[in-house]
């Protein structure tokens, strides 16, 4: 049985690209229930860190375990169907699909699947999934035809039919308009209540501290701290390498 | 597909192609004359191929360049199996689905798992070689000249026409259900952003291999009855000219859509008729139109349907 | 024994053919990403527009297979200007473009030249002996001008402005775009280089092989198992896997049966997409 702190454990995990360390013998760990954020400079290789968590992309060496079982070298598609579910940095629609569509692909995973709805009922949940994000009531326009912000909850709606234990989101408030930030926000802290594990990359860190139980920081692929928001934000080696060398700032 | 019905623009095709059925069973009670029924049952077997083409490549948008391979391997199946062993034809059918579909999957398995251009290149390459082989093997295979005297469908001509008709339609109806349903909507979805798909719990692979395959073993069916139609099999029923027609035909009609396929075999197979001395312009002609109708309607000619209804409709409302 | 030297000598003479053909096909990809099914026809064109220029307008050997390699490399650029590159967001209606451009310039062909086939003189008559194998001289002249070709190939990529903007946009058109290179130019270059390249090639060997007009489907085929093998977007890998190609087709031919030797570029082909999809070197253009 894993401790209870080892919720989502990675152990080690190095990624390499030909010549170039993505990710570095990365090791931290979370709890079940928790909020965990994923903070780091451009380039540090958050997202690819995700991508290794949910077999976009196999490692190169190193572990990811969940609640005891090894994810490694497992395709994105049977992790998906364990219950982590995951959105992108670029939002990824279908956008020639329409909204209700959009949402509907998820229905048909055997996770889904499995719980033998009939076509009524997952047609209600799809419009109850529409309606927790924030989506417009009416599904019926194209997904193309959607802002922004609203493509960002799709695939939020999208992800949560999968009914996920453990969703990653990556980046899910960037180029979203203040008030968009805030219903999002909202929406993390709500699914969080009602059970379920969040794990987000995040660079506006000011919201990301509201909800976060922990963070972890790292940059070039290597983790620079690990611990509460307050611990890791003002943790020197993270302020350097967001905001240059100690000298450039005079404090000590 | 009774909830696609419901929407009046779905009712609106549904009854013309209703009509358009009654028209092709209605047929034969009205004319006796050969040729123009040989022109019909061409029309169907070419719309067997360019459905069976769709359902994959128009709906996964990876294009299939070497469909007639499966025109081919049923043929040359149903040549060997008639000569051999005399089966009926209702025992080959499903043999050449199968062998097809077996040969489906084992393209899909080395190419669909893949990122990047190689399951073109290989429907391209395994039909070529395919036909360089039924050339070269010409002990077993009739070389060029192929194999002829296979036995007809039924007793009469007629028969046949209605074989071929029933065949058709059958199958026209499963490919409406298959792809309204979740094939066609995860189909589109992984062409239009796989990861997604793929984050959703679905094996996108897998899908599309046995997507791939069952628009092998239609078209095997389809070949198979060619055969038999024709009453004999050469290298012609696996050459590129054919694949490539097959995937003008469904380009001109629609990808995607399957209704748009049905009507771009029709459409072209008549205008081939209709333009018999233009014989040895036809691919010319045929390369023209795919690349224009890309070019102003990429949806195909089935998109213009909307609109003509709505024109058609409004000007009956006047008067 | 005679058989070695003589699989060694023609396999390297048909491996010179197909890495002329294959690093056009391959460049093209690694830069614009395009499959270009018509690159066939560039091969074709090559062929009859010397034939052309030699028999029709009198224009002697040499220079009439240079001019007709100039002419079709423009050709390229005309054909990705008008139909490519407005398509380029979808690659699926762009393969189909180019099928029907193949197949297009076939129908044209053959209205024109009719379906015989037709031959080029050799460059330069007779053959000499190397190594106890009797090689004609024009066969030399292939390896003399692919390796000259390759050699200037190489020059242009790493020296020239040009060259080197297409080496970058191969590897990052969105980066490239930002450094400020023009991409379209690039792609141009790219054009005119892959189709060049292709003509020549079917220019050389029409002494050889007869042209027709449906000779454009061979070396489509070659250049997908060598850009397979050689890895999609390598041109090193391509030129080994070109020579790779052309040595066991050989041996196939004089060894086990010359039925067996279309077989086996597809076997190979086969065992590639099997085993390793990504060609003995992977990804880059170097």
């Amino acid at each position: 049985m894993p401790k209870n702190n080892k919720y989502l454990e990675v152990d080690n995990l190095t990624k390499h690209f030909g010549g170039l360390a993505a990710v570095e013998e990365l090791s931290f760990s979370m709890a079940k229930g928790q909020i965990l954020g994923l903070i780091g400079p451009n380039g540090a290789g958050k997202t690819t860190v995700f991508n290794l968590v949910t077999g976009f992309l196999p490692a190169t060496a190193g572990r990811v375990l969940w609640n005891g079982i090894d994810l490694t070298g497992k395709k994105p598609h049977q992790i998906a169907n364990m219950g982590i579910a995951r959105t992108f940095q670029l939002v990824k629609p279908f956008p020639d699909l329409s909204l209700f569509d959009n949402i509907r692909v998820a229905c048909y995973g055997p996770r889904f699947t499995s719980q033998k709805l009939s076509q009524s009922a997952t047609e209600q949940r799809i419009y109850k999934v529409a309606a927790t994000v924030g989506l417009p009531k009416d599904l019926n326009p194209l997904a193309s035809t959607l802002g922004h912000g609203d493509l960002r909850l799709l695939d939020i709606a999208r992800a949560l039919m999968v009914q996920p234990e453990l969703l990653l989101l990556d980046e899910p408030l960037s180029g979203l308009s203040s008030i968009e930030t805030k219903e999002i926000v909202k929406l993390i802290s709500q699914l969080n209540r009602q059970g379920i594990t969040l794990f987000i990359i995040e660079h506006k860190l000011k919201e990301l501290m509201k909800v976060a139980d922990r963070i972890v920081a790292i940059d070039f692929g290597e983790k620079l701290a690990e611990g509460t928001p307050e611990e890791v934000v003002n943790d020197p080696k993270v302020v350097e390498a967001y905001l240059g060398t100690k000298e450039s700032y005079g404090s000590a | 597909m009774l909830q696609a019905l419901k929407t009046s623009r779905s009712r609106g095709s549904a009854v013309f192609f209703g009509v358009l059925m009654l028209i092709f069973y209605a047929v034969p009670i009205f004319t006796d004359n050969f040729y123009l029924l040989s022109v019909f049952t061409t029309a169907y077997l070419y719309m067997i191929f360019a459905t069976s083409w769709d359902v994959f490549s128009g709906y996964a948008h990876l294009m299939n360049f070497g469909h007639a391979l499966f025109i081919g391997l049923a043929g040359y199946l149903t040549a060997f199996v008639d000569r051999y062993w005399g089966l009926p034809p209702i025992v080959v059918l499903p043999m050449c689905a199968v062998l097809c579909g077996g040969m489906g999957m084992l393209i899909g398995f080395l190419t669909l798992r893949l990122k990047g251009p190689y399951f073109a290149m290989i429907t391209i390459a395994f039909a070529a070689v395919a036909y360089e082989s039924a050339i070269m093997f010409s002990d077993f295979t009739g070389g060029e000249e192929g194999i002829p005297g296979i036995s007809s469908l039924t007793e009469s001509f007629l028969g046949d026409y209605y074989f071929i008709l029933v065949t058709m339609t059958l199958i026209y109806l499963f490919l409406l259900w298959f792809t309204r349903g979740r094939w066609g909507l995860l189909l589109k979805a992984t062409s239009q952003n796989e990861d997604s798909v793929l984050a959703s719990g679905i094996d996108t692979a897998w899908l599309k291999i046995r997507a791939y395959s069952i628009s092998g073993a239609l078209c095997g069916i389809g070949g198979c009855v060619y055969a038999y139609s024709l009453t004999h099999v050469g290298p012609t029923s696996m050459e590129q000219v054919l694949s490539t027609t097959i995937l003008i035909m469904a380009i001109v009609g629609g990808l995607g859509t399957i209704t748009g396929p049905f009507l771009g075999a029709l459409v072209l197979v008549l205008f081939n008729e209709l333009s018999r001395d233009l014989e040895e312009y036809r691919l010319l002609i045929y390369t023209t139109m795919v690349v224009v109708i890309i070019f102003v309607a990429p949806r195909g000619i089935i998109s213009w349907g909307q609109p003509l209804a709505r024109v058609l409709k409004l000007s009956g409302k006047r008067e | 024994m005679g058989l070695i030297e003589e699989i060694l000598i023609f396999g390297s003479i048909k491996g010179c053919v197909y890495a002329l053909i294959a690093t056009g096909f391959t460049l093209i990809f690694a830069v614009a990403g395009i499959l270009n099914l018509a690159h066939g026809t560039f091969y074709m064109l090559g062929a009859y527009f010397t034939y052309s220029l030699f028999y029709s307008l009198g224009i002697p050997l040499a220079p009439a297979i240079f001019i007709a390699a100039i002419l079709v490399g423009l050709l390229g650029i005309l054909l990705d200007k008008l139909l490519l590159q407005p398509m380029r967001s979808s690659h699926s209606y762009v393969l189909v473009l180019t099928v029907a451009v193949a197949f297009a310039a076939q129908e044209v062909i053959l209205l024109t030249y009719g379906p015989r086939g037709m031959n080029i003189p050799n460059l330069i008559k007779g053959s000499v002996s190397i190594i106890g194998v009797v090689v004609s001289w024009h066969q030399i002249m292939i390896v003399v001008i692919t390796l000259a070709v390759l050699l200037g190939l190489w020059l242009v990529l790493t020296r020239t402005k040009y060259g080197v903007a297409t080496l970058a946009v191969s590897m990052d058109e969105l980066g490239a775009r930002f450094v400020g290179i023009e991409t379209e130019k690039v792609f141009n270059f790219a054009m005119f280089a892959s189709a060049f390249l292709a003509a020549l090639a079917g220019a050389i060997i029409s002494p050889i092989l007869s042209m027709t007009p449906t000779m454009w489907d061979m070396p489509l085929m070659k250049a997908f198992v060598v850009v397979v093998v050689g890895g999609l977007g390598s041109l090193t890998g391509t030129i080994l896997a070109a020579f790779f190609l052309g040595w066991l087709e050989t041996f196939t031919g004089f060894i086990i049966s010359p039925k067996l030797t279309e077989v086996v570029s597809l076997g190979l082909l086969t065992v590639f997409l099997v085993f390793r999809p990504s060609g003995i070197l992977g990804r880059r253009l170097n």
